[in-house]
């Protein structure tokens, strides 16, 4: 009975992306908290919209619309940022704002398709196809492997840029790359989480595991527990008790913040 | 002078910031081995300078010719960012360079191995210093680059500080240059003294910086010269 939930192809789908993301999103998480960068999930999260509606509007991959869309926008920030042209905040207030514009208008533009633009706003279990599954799996292999093996230049980078130009790291070439794969794992995380409540699962887990005050690799790999618990708890609870998946994942992490507080002897 | 040869060429390198030259026509030479202090008053141009050196700026003219295989660098303040980092301390040493042999040997040279497993955000300043240092030390460097280094160490810690880079110096053969507002530091430790304040006021001993009137020079007054016991 409380096995019901895998009966469904689409909660097997669901469970199995969320896994992946719940991996994911905190691995390239740590590095955007550490850097001061948390917005920057949250902001090509809205950006990912310009790509949904695209999608949904011409009746083809949502998904691949946002992933292209979000990676566009990823390296026009990476860009105003490192060439200081534009100070990094006001960068993804501009990004953030300038895309629920754009997106609001394609919406407007195709009238009839709120039902579905729904369950990317706040995550939708249903909706998860296998075509998504195929991806999330293509991608997340391919993002576990691109940290694993760029560990010790994204640590540097994010521990002290300079620091890291000095030691001959590309500092650009990673900070960009670290900039691509919080796109990747923002697109890969609307479908469970929703677009609106993607920056919680990227960021929270994170600052949960460093009230620890661990080493960096620990500290990552608490966020990834936390992570994990909150969205396979958070599936099963939503499936169960009927709610919302994102806003039940978003709460458990909260939940597991508020704890994780306690731990935390400063 | 003698056979050493130059490490670092710095050529009649200009910096602009504005209408303000803060490096104005600078030509010197490190050589190998040497111990050079650079002095100059604030605003002179003394990190402008190592920013140059290490590549970090471009100067608007002049060359720098960098005849070393690695260079390690220790920065001047230690940014909130990482008083926040959640990184023990020997992640941090791990991190300046590829061979975990090197950053064991860095740490033992720094007297930091009883600290690895310690968040780098709770330690003491001297304590963060001697972090940063083994971190550059892991990088197994042949140049050794100190801005302030002992800025926010207790003067007890300083001295203990300058005495082990004289003997990563002498007994290590490693090349340092370091920037100090401190002529004491300077005049007690270094074999060779760059005074700046934008222009390259001179190029000497300690002996000699403290015996003329350089020091009035750079700082546009007498300078009284108090003797700290070392």
């Amino acid at each position: 009975m409380f096995l019901d939930i895998f009966q469904f192809d689409f909660m097997i789908r669901a469970m199995v992306v969320g896994a992946i993301i719940a991996v994911i999103a905190p691995i390239i998480g740590i590095f955007l908290v550490v850097r001061n960068y948390s917005q920057l999930a949250d902001t090509l999260a809205h950006v990912s919209l310009v790509g949904i509606a695209i999608g949904v509007l011409t009746h083809s991959s949502p998904i691949l619309f946002a992933l292209g869309v979000t990676i566009i926008s990823a390296l026009g920030i990476e860009y105003l940022r490192s060439t200081h042209k534009i100070y990094g905040e006001s960068v993804l207030a501009i990004f953030l704002s300038g895309s629920l514009g754009i997106a609001t208008l394609i919406i407007s533009a195709g009238r009839g398709f709120s039902v579905d633009l729904f369950g990317f706003l706040f995550g939708s279990l249903t909706t998860v196809t296998t075509a998504d599954l195929i991806m999330a799996i293509g991608l997340g292999i391919l993002v576990l492997i691109l940290v694993g093996g760029f560990y010790r230049e994204l640590f540097m980078i994010s521990l002290d840029e300079e620091l890291a130009r000095v030691g001959g790291i590309r500092t650009r070439l990673f900070s960009t790359l670290l900039i691509v794969l919080s796109a990747v794992a923002v697109t890969l995380s609307m479908r469970i989480i929703g677009v609106l409540l993607i920056g919680s699962l990227i960021v929270i887990p994170v600052i949960s595991a460093m009230q620890f005050r661990k080493g960096f690799l620990h500290t990552m790999l608490l966020a990834v527990l936390f992570s994990f618990v909150s969205v396979v708890l958070g599936i099963f609870l939503s499936y169960y008790a009927d709610l919302a998946s994102g806003g039940t994942i978003v709460l458990i992490t909260l939940v597991l913040f508020l704890t994780s507080l306690f731990f935390n002897k400063k | 002078m003698n056979d050493k040869k130059p490490i670092i060429s710095v050529r009649d390198v200009n910096v602009i910031y504005g209408d303000q030259k803060v490096l104005d026509g600078i030509s010197f030479d490190v050589m190998e081995g040497d111990y050079l202090g650079i002095i100059g008053p604030n605003g002179g141009g003394k990190t402008t300078l190592l920013r140059v050196i290490l590549g970090l700026l471009k100067p608007d003219s002049g060359s720098v010719e960098i005849n070393a295989g690695r260079i390690g660098y220790v920065p001047q303040r230690i940014s909130q960012r990482e008083m926040n980092f959640p990184a023990t301390v020997e992640e941090v040493v791990r991190s300046g360079g590829r061979y975990g042999v090197a950053a064991d040997q860095a740490m033992e040279m720094t007297d930091i191995v009883s600290l690895k497993k310690r968040i780098i955000g709770e330690l003491s300043g001297g304590q963060r210093q001697r972090v940063f240092i083994a971190r550059a030390l892991a990088l197994q460097p042949d140049v050794l680059i100190l801005d302030e280094p002992a800025v926010g160490v207790d003067i007890a810690s300083q001295e203990k500080f300058y005495e082990f880079v004289a003997e990563l110096n002498k007994k290590h053969k490693l090349t340092i240059l370091f920037v100090s507002h401190d002529i004491d530091v300077v005049a007690h430790e270094a074999t060779a003294v760059l005074c700046l304040n934008n222009t390259l006021i001179c190029h000497t001993t300690p002996e000699e910086a403290i015996t003329t009137d350089y020091l009035e020079k750079i700082y546009g007054r007498k300078v009284k010269f108090i003797l700290h016991g070392h």
